[in-house]
């Protein structure tokens, strides 16, 4: 035999840190650096030169995701679009401090967006801070405050044992009346914010998922029950919750395991204290989808019976209307139907 | 996985024949043992390019291949050892400023360093490159790039010199490989993970029937894309596209019974 058959042989996450020179002198890079003192750090020109590379295997780097540290050019801010909840905001906005994922979810966007599967972290936060002061003097709706998300393009919350950004975030949001800040998750690290003061400006946006869903297609993400756990300890601190259930996965009984999610979410939380309710099934524009497809994902949700609608890969009308029902039916008694936002 | 090795010269391939037992295949100039190559490149980023043309034009199987580039390199005199071997982390185009940065996902054991890659030989003004120079390694990664992924293309590189050398004939370039060659092996050997090729659905020899039953129902090009695309949906959630051939078994006699086929395959596919 010329070679021993080698296994699990993946370097760990953040073994190397990639930086742009011009990055260098930003506080938020001297943080992460001290965070891995240990990673090996390649300085680079211009983050898109290595993240945009071509032929990168999204889905085998996902094995030891790397961190980029790089500054960002304008824009810092975007407009809502089409396939954005926007939850009723008409001034709604989202940035992207981070590009890319700790989690691995198989329905997720990012791996048709991204070539590559590393982090991208930009480190002047002052020039997205800036840009939203900026926006926030020309929203369209004077009378109404702007939404950001902050969350969009990443999981920020997941991220904020490695670098405080979501804090960051929530302590400008305090300083600007007008502003409202959504931080959509699925992260557990909700205690790693719970000394904050509660503030009615931010919203805490959950993603929950039944069990069978988690283990299945939300790869790395933290199990049901600790998102419960971090949801209840947000709501004994005073925050305002809102949860998403989306995408809801169509499978075989997919109706009795989001039944249960259900009688589990209603027995564990308090109504009072959920802002809204978000419901929405796997869309994903046909771009993205083909281009995760060709991939040749492991993932089963890329080979089933889709329909396209508007260049959006999405299920069959059927099936929407099965997931309407469902949660009208079981959340009737729960919230009002007001605070349900379908996504169908 | 298969192993490619590329080295500038034959004095740098030799330790790599004989530790693997590679042959010289007469045909294509490579050096082989089973899952083992060896291909001798040549000095420099043309002989490089040109060399990289052919073996491109082998059809090898890239889906399930590992590129490693062994060779000797000039060091920065402060920061780099003679005799040493380095894991190549970033590789500077001297002359365009391209910079080439290969994956590196799987543990090695390795210092890493960054490679400038230069038109000529560098004998006197070291000071200019930081980290390792060498002739080869950014033609090397952009010609292969295209044919596969970053994270499959492997620099190791053994300091022969301080940039700082005008008689190349000094150099005991075999020596410097033959002394590494351990190290190279445990490296090639942590690639060896099966993880790391290409992800395949249909395997080529489906994809040429699906070819040959299109042909043969003179399918229109959506039809076939369709039947690719519905095939792979079907073998990923059942395993196996076995049971198609019996829908071809019978070919239609005009569009009108082709369409009515079409419409029955895509049923049986769709299930």
């Amino acid at each position: 035999m010329l070679l021993i058959q080698s296994e699990n042989t993946f370097l760990p996450d953040f073994s190397h840190i990639y930086v742009e020179s011009e990055a260098k002198k930003y506080n938020l890079t001297r943080e992460c650096l001290d965070r891995f003192p240990k990673a090996t750090i390649v300085e680079i020109s211009d983050y898109k030169s290595f993240f945009n590379r071509k032929n990168q295997d999204f889905q085998i780097q996902k094995n030891s995701i790397k961190i980029i540290l790089a500054v960002k050019k304008p824009p810092f801010i975007y407009k809502s679009t089409d396939i954005l909840q926007d939850g009723g905001f008409r001034n709604f906005y989202y940035n992207t401090p981070i590009l890319n994922c700790l989690y691995n979810c198989d329905y997720c966007f990012l791996q048709g967006m991204y070539s590559s599967a590393n982090i991208v972290v930009f480190v002047n936060q002052n020039d997205m801070e800036t840009a939203v002061e900026k926006e926030l003097s020309n929203r369209t709706y004077v009378n109404d405050p702007l939404m950001l998300s902050i969350s969009y393009n990443t999981d920020l919350m997941a991220f904020e044992n490695i670098l405080p950004i979501t804090r960051s975030w929530i302590n400008f949001a305090n300083t600007k009346p007008d502003l409202r800040i959504e931080v959509r998750t699925k992260s557990a690290l909700f205690n790693s914010l719970s000394d904050l003061a509660p503030s009615r400006k931010i919203i805490f946006s959950w993603t929950l998922s039944p069990e069978r869903v988690v283990t299945n297609n939300e790869f790395n993400t933290p199990p049901l029950e600790r998102r419960i756990s971090a949801i209840q300890l947000a709501i004994k601190k005073g925050w305002k919750v809102r949860l998403c259930f989306d995408p809801v996965i169509i499978y075989d009984n997919w109706e009795r395991d989001y039944g249960d999610l259900l009688n589990k979410i209603i027995f564990s939380i308090d109504r009072k204290n959920i802002y809204d309710i978000t419901v929405g099934v796997f869309r994903m524009g046909k771009d993205y989808f083909q281009r995760v497809r060709k991939s040749s994902p492991d993932s089963l949700e890329y080979y089933k019976n889709y329909v396209v609608e508007d260049k959006i890969v999405t299920v069959c009308q059927d099936d929407r209307e099965a997931v309407k029902t469902l949660f009208i039916n079981k959340l009737r008694d729960y919230i009002s139907e007001d605070k349900i936002h379908f996504w169908l | 996985m298969n192993f490619i090795f590329l080295t500038a010269l034959k004095v740098e391939a030799l330790p790599l024949i004989k530790r693997f037992n590679l042959k010289k295949d007469s045909k294509t100039q490579l050096y082989i043992n089973r899952n083992i190559s060896l291909l001798i490149i040549g000095i420099g980023k043309q002989k490089t390019k040109d060399r990289l043309e052919f073996i491109i034009d082998l059809k090898i199987n890239w889906d399930k291949t590992i590129i490693v580039n062994v060779g000797i390199a000039g060091g920065e005199k402060n920061k780099t050892k003679i005799g040493s071997i380095y894991y190549i982390n970033k590789i500077i185009d001297d002359k365009s400023g391209n910079i080439f940065i290969p994956d590196i996902l799987i543990k090695h054991n390795l210092e890493e360093i960054s490679l400038t890659t230069v038109l000529n030989s560098v004998s006197d003004d070291s000071s200019q490159y930081t980290g390792l120079v060498d002739m080869e390694a950014s033609q090397i990664f952009e010609s292969i790039s295209s044919y596969m992924p970053c994270h499959r293309l492997v620099f190791l590189k053994i300091v022969s010199d301080y940039m700082d050398i005008t008689d190349w004939k000094v150099i005991d370039v075999e020596s410097l490989i033959q002394n590494q060659i351990d190290n190279i092996s445990k490296v090639i050997n942590c690639f060896n993970n099966q993880n790391l090729s290409n992800r395949i659905i249909l395997e080529n020899l489906e994809i040429n029937l699906l070819k040959e039953y299109s042909e043969k129902f003179k399918l229109t090009k959506t039809q076939s894309l369709q039947l690719i695309s519905l095939s792979e949906n079907y073998k990923k959630n059942n395993g196996s596209i076995d049971g198609l051939k019996l829908h071809f078994k019978q070919i239609p006699k005009s569009k009108k019974e082709r369409n009515n086929a079409f419409d029955t395959i895509r049923e049986y596919l769709s299930t």
